[in-house]
């Protein structure tokens, strides 16, 4: 039972204790029943989306729009991520057009808005601009436990101990800082990996936001080809086993990571990479032809 | 053997070539792509250097700036000796080593560089945007505006600080203004479809029957310059629904603009059909 609940943000500031039965027991109750209240997960897909889009426009404040599969009611789990603006974030048509092509996907695909991010381009300051209140009060309308998330820019660097994020839900009109306790990511590690192992490879320029989809309507801005190669790097084969106690969790996780990463980076090298390879080959032999 | 040699030489020429017309292109296009110019540069400055020529000094400006914007500040220091070495007492390189400041968020030495300049040449532009780029940088976005429009009082041509206010006011919510400036980039580039189009979205950001209009009236002159603009194209099609929705209009301009919204939908239709059909191929 304990391998299968996600780790919450605020497990991953404190030293993991071995496994005491009575009181661990006893904690995984309490979890699970906060489970209801104002809990919200964020998928590996809808993380890694979030923090490839932010990284693929460096100097722009992005947005984007975060969609949930399961049904109202309970815990808010989001898990998938619609990228939409890289510029002119507080000009209206385009942010209307977006959010009713979304809503027309999300009833065709069966899901629903639930929240919204911003990255702002300036990395020191990670509070919520006025248009995202705008915005994400939109989607309040609609749904009700609705989230507000601003990617701290500052906190990115891929070796970073805790997910650069910032929560806000609503409370009363006004949107607040929610509490740490409350957010949940799965296989945080696993998750930090695949994001920075597709940083590396280039593939984050695979990522379609809606801004570049209508530069190039070819582009598909519900990005399948990108969230099939996530879903691959998220393969259940490499999931946890059953039954691992507290400290085994983050040991088992810590060595498939890194034996699984340097796997996949023999395997899964997107083309760019090895065509950046055979031009360095190239460019070698041009300077030394012997 | 010499043909084998020549031959690799030749080829070496061509590779070289290629690489210094990417650069400038680049270099006149203004793009910001800081990381391929770095990959680009970096390259020809440390093993082709000798067969440069005289370019490889503007080279080396446009390989720091991008070096800069890339955190490179090992690449960034090498290009800016060089360049003091064989540039010494210039302006223009007092500037770079002042960019060099900012970048590693030392401000107030960078500012003072920039007066430094200023005190020399008055006039000279660079340096006053980089201290407006100071402003802009530590989030003090009112001063930055106050600021460009002293500038723009002095220098009303410059059509990058116009720009460049528009996103500020835009930032600030000051739909009103940003039109304005907005207003004068068009006037004086009438055949840009970008500045019409991004006029037409502040007009209906700031809301109004009036200013729908107007903003209905610009998407489709955008889209007279270039009727491939997909954003003119749906800001024709919302601003014209949005009209004909309204309950102030008569029953002449409903009629209108839900023709209008129509054709809108019609071009739109047909674009994402041809589109797939792309796609299929």
């Amino acid at each position: 039972m304990s391998s299968s609940l996600p780790w919450p943000l605020s497990m991953h500031l404190l030293m993991l204790r071995p496994k005491r039965n009575g009181r661990w027991w006893r904690r995984s109750l309490w979890r699970s029943v906060e489970r209801v209240m104002g809990e919200v997960e964020l998928s590996c897909l809808a993380y890694v989306k979030m923090y490839l889009h932010a990284c693929l426009f460096p100097r722009c404040s992005v947005n984007g729009l975060l969609l949930s599969s399961s049904p109202a009611g309970g815990a808010v789990c989001v898990t998938d991520c619609v990228p939409l603006l890289h510029t002119h974030l507080p000009l209206a048509p385009i942010t209307q057009l977006a959010l009713t092509q979304v809503d027309v996907w999300c009833a065709q695909t069966q899901q629903r808005i639930v929240g919204y991010y911003q990255a702002n381009a300036c990395v020191s300051d990670s509070s919520p601009t006025p248009c995202a209140l705008k915005i994400a009060d939109k989607i309040a309308e609609q749904c009700n436990n609705a989230v507000l998330l601003m990617i701290d820019g500052g906190k990115m660097s891929p070796d970073y101990r805790v997910p650069p994020i910032v929560m806000y839900e609503r409370k009363d009109t006004r949107w607040t800082l929610k509490d740490k306790h409350t957010i949940m990511l799965r296989q945080w590690e696993e998750t930090r990996d695949i994001a920075s192992q597709l940083l590396d490879s280039g593939d984050h320029s695979l990522l379609v936001d809606f801004d570049s989809h209508l530069d190039d309507i070819t582009r598909d801005w519900t990005n399948q080809k990108l969230n099939a190669k996530i879903a691959e790097l998220v393969s259940p084969a490499n999931a946890l086993p059953p039954g691992g106690g507290t400290v085994s969790i983050v040991t088992f996780t810590w060595s498939s990571s890194t034996a699984r990463g340097r796997q996949q980076n023999i395997n899964s090298m997107s083309i760019n990479h090895m065509l950046l390879e055979n031009s360095q080959e190239w460019r070698n032999w041009l300077r030394d032809p012997t | 053997t010499s043909v084998q040699t020549d031959w690799r030489v030749n080829v070496l020429i061509i590779v070289l070539t290629e690489m210094r017309d990417k650069l400038r292109k680049w270099r006149e296009d203004n793009h910001r792509n800081s990381e391929q110019i770095v990959d680009v540069g970096e390259e020809l400055i440390n093993e082709h250097a000798s067969k440069l020529g005289d370019d490889i000094w503007i080279i080396y400006e446009q390989v720091m700036i991008a070096a800069l914007d890339c955190s490179r500040d090992d690449l960034a220091w090498t290009c800016l000796q060089e360049l003091k070495r064989q540039f010494p007492g210039s302006q223009r390189v007092k500037r770079l080593a002042g960019m060099r400041l900012e970048a590693l968020e030392k401000y107030e030495d960078a500012s003072k560089q920039y007066d430094s300049i200023l005190q020399d040449d008055p006039t000279n532009t660079a340096a006053r945007k980089r201290k407006i780029s100071i402003l802009k940088a530590q989030g003090k976005s009112a001063e930055a505006i106050r600021e460009l429009n002293e500038y723009l009082e002095q220098f009303v041509g410059d059509q990058e600080a116009w720009h460049e206010l528009s996103e500020l006011y835009i930032n600030e919510h000051d739909y009103g203004k940003a039109a304005f400036c907005l207003e004068e980039l068009m006037m004086t580039n009438p055949h840009n479809h970008l500045y019409c189009e991004q006029y037409a979205e502040v007009k209906y950001t700031q809301g109004g029957l009036e200013n729908l209009e107007l903003s209905r009236k610009y998407f489709a002159q955008a889209l007279k310059l270039n009727n491939r603009n997909m954003r003119a194209l749906f800001g024709l099609y919302m601003s014209a629904s949005h009209i004909a929705a309204s309950p102030k209009v008569n029953a002449t301009v409903k009629k209108a603009n839900v023709k209008y919204a129509t054709w809108a939908t019609n071009q739109i239709n047909r674009a994402y059909q041809v589109s797939y059909a792309r796609c299929l191929l």
